[in-house]
């Protein structure tokens, strides 16, 4: 998929009806003559129908709201609730959604939960890593053998279920918005990589050989990103203790709140084959994710990953 | 555009509801001071609704003229109140048809509907689909979702409200949750089958 944003914004605006008429009849053309590009519109033309559908039941309270209880005459600003207020009703419109969703799938409602706490921003990029061990990799090389025997789960089986979960692509948000897929188009030390990972077979340890060459002293604006991606193709390259210890370093540097849950959530997956040895680490994440008043990205994700856990339990 | 909805042409009523900073407050100057709602009800009472149903018609025909009209499906070939009262026939027609009144209802009149309403409304599956695909995704990325895109708010208003530094960020984590929406469809093809139009 093509995942620049410079793509992402003009297929929004074809979409939109926003491109004048002679660059539409160009991107049409673009397209008929790049399958990938008619395959990245064609997932941003369903994920903006979603958009639409989200507005759409927002509307529907919307409406029901404006009929019961009367808004203020038309170019009045609305009575504003505290930041904190307005946020809890927000969420729990959005809880009442989901609440809905799962009615309609089971025919019962669980838990009522309704999300408390507004996200809290941290504004640092994960840019710089330090170069410190990390438990993880450590743990790779000492497993733990303090684990009760009773308490046994089968490690293929979880493999299987983090591979599942996390997709059988590496996801687009990775891949650098200035590099293009042939590597070849912009001057930066992430093109030789993102062209290997371009491929259709790519070839995870050239990759990983490619990325290890971008040290922070060297590229010290790559090196976050180079990061991430080596953490993603070592998950890819089935080396799951060195992937989370590159997320696990990521989110301890402080990231925005839906950059943290994407990482806490491969970093689950990354824990998730060494469960025996990382069962606390594993459990703590999946609370943070299920627990009451999650309003995490991955909570629905992570509840098929509980769920898979008991399964594989022996 | 004029502070008075009485003075709104269609143009203004459409450019308005595809500005992100001037949708929410269109639509509800469609809603509560034109009052189309009430045209569109009364129209299905004379069709032969009871009230209730005509509120539940007029409820679900305002929200697919607001979502044909953000898409771009909505082409102009017929005046934009007449659409809308176009779907909201449509739609009685068809629940009358699928059986889902419980009071005898003849259908008289005129049900040659342009096939500009027939094609542009989405099946109920597919509603259905969207509707469990968006409860996969989690409710932070909604909640900035529809802060940025549907409230009538600068992302500097929202930076606020959330609690972010600078609309800049907000920018960033709206553009990053699509991508969010985008990735899972690619990970997992048969939500993208699911939800790809039929």
């Amino acid at each position: 998929m093509k995942n620049d944003e410079h793509t992402f914004y003009k297929i929004e605006d074809y979409l939109m009806g926003k491109l004048p008429p002679a660059e539409v009849d160009a991107f049409e053309q673009e397209i008929a003559a790049d399958p990938e590009l008619a395959e990245t519109v064609e997932i941003q033309r369903i994920e903006r129908e979603g958009l639409l559908y989200m507005m759409g039941e927002d509307l529907r309270a919307k409406l029901k709201q404006w009929e019961t209880s009367p808004p203020p005459p038309f170019g009045e600003p609305e009575p504003q609730p505290s930041k904190r207020r307005w946020w809890l009703g927000g969420l729990a419109v959005a809880f009442i959604g989901v609440a809905l969703v799962v009615w309609q799938l089971t025919g019962s409602v669980g838990p009522t939960e309704v999300p408390a706490q507004p996200p809290k921003e941290h504004t640092s990029p994960p840019a710089q890593q330090t170069e410190t061990p990390s438990p993880v990799a450590n743990e790779e090389t000492t497993p733990s053998t303090k684990q009760p025997q009773a308490d046994r789960y089968d490690r293929a089986q979880l493999a299987t279920l983090s591979t599942a979960e996390y997709g059988n692509k590496l996801p687009s948000h990775i891949f650098p918005d200035n590099v293009k897929s042939d590597g070849t188009a912009a001057e930066s030390p992430l093109s030789p990589a993102v062209a290997t990972l371009s491929q259709p077979k790519p070839d995870f340890k050239k990759a990983i050989g490619e990325l290890l060459k971008i040290s922070p002293q060297a590229y010290p604006n790559e090196y976050g990103k180079a990061q991430e991606m080596l953490a993603h193709v070592y998950f890819n390259d089935r080396q799951f203790p060195k992937a989370a210890a590159i997320f696990q370093k990521m989110i301890d540097k402080g990231l925005s709140p839906a950059e943290k849950d994407q990482t806490e959530w491969y970093l689950l997956l990354s824990l998730l084959p060494d469960y025996e040895s990382q069962k606390k680490r594993v459990d703590k994440l999946l609370e943070g994710m299920t627990g009451q008043n999650s309003t995490h990205e991955f909570a629905d994700a992570a509840a098929e990953v509980k769920k898979g856990l008991a399964k594989a339990h022996r | 555009m004029s502070e008075k909805p009485e003075d709104w042409t269609d143009e203004d009523i459409i450019r308005g509801i595809k500005d992100d900073r001037l949708r929410a407050k269109t639509v509800h100057g469609v809603f509560t001071v034109l009052k189309w709602k009430e045209t569109a009800v009364a129209l299905l009472m004379k069709l032969g609704s009871n009230s209730q149903d005509a509120e539940e018609v007029a409820h679900d025909s305002f929200i697919d003229f607001f979502k044909n009209t953000l898409s771009g499906k909505f082409e102009g070939r017929s005046q934009l109140k007449s659409y809308f009262l176009g779907i909201a026939k449509y739609k009685w027609y068809k629940r009358v048809r699928g059986g889902r009144v419980s009071y005898p209802v003849e259908l008289t009149g005129d049900f040659d509907f342009d096939p500009e309403v027939e094609t542009m409304l989405t099946n109920e599956s597919r509603a259905s689909a969207f509707q469990e695909f968006l409860s996969k995704v989690g409710g932070r990325c909604k909640q900035i979702m529809l802060l940025v895109f549907w409230e009538d708010k600068s992302m500097k208003e929202v930076a606020d409200l959330i609690e972010m530094s600078s609309a800049d960020m907000v920018k960033k984590e709206a553009y990053r949750c699509r991508q969010r929406y985008k990735d899972y469809l690619l990970a997992h093809p048969i939500w993208l089958n699911r939800l790809k139009e039929e």
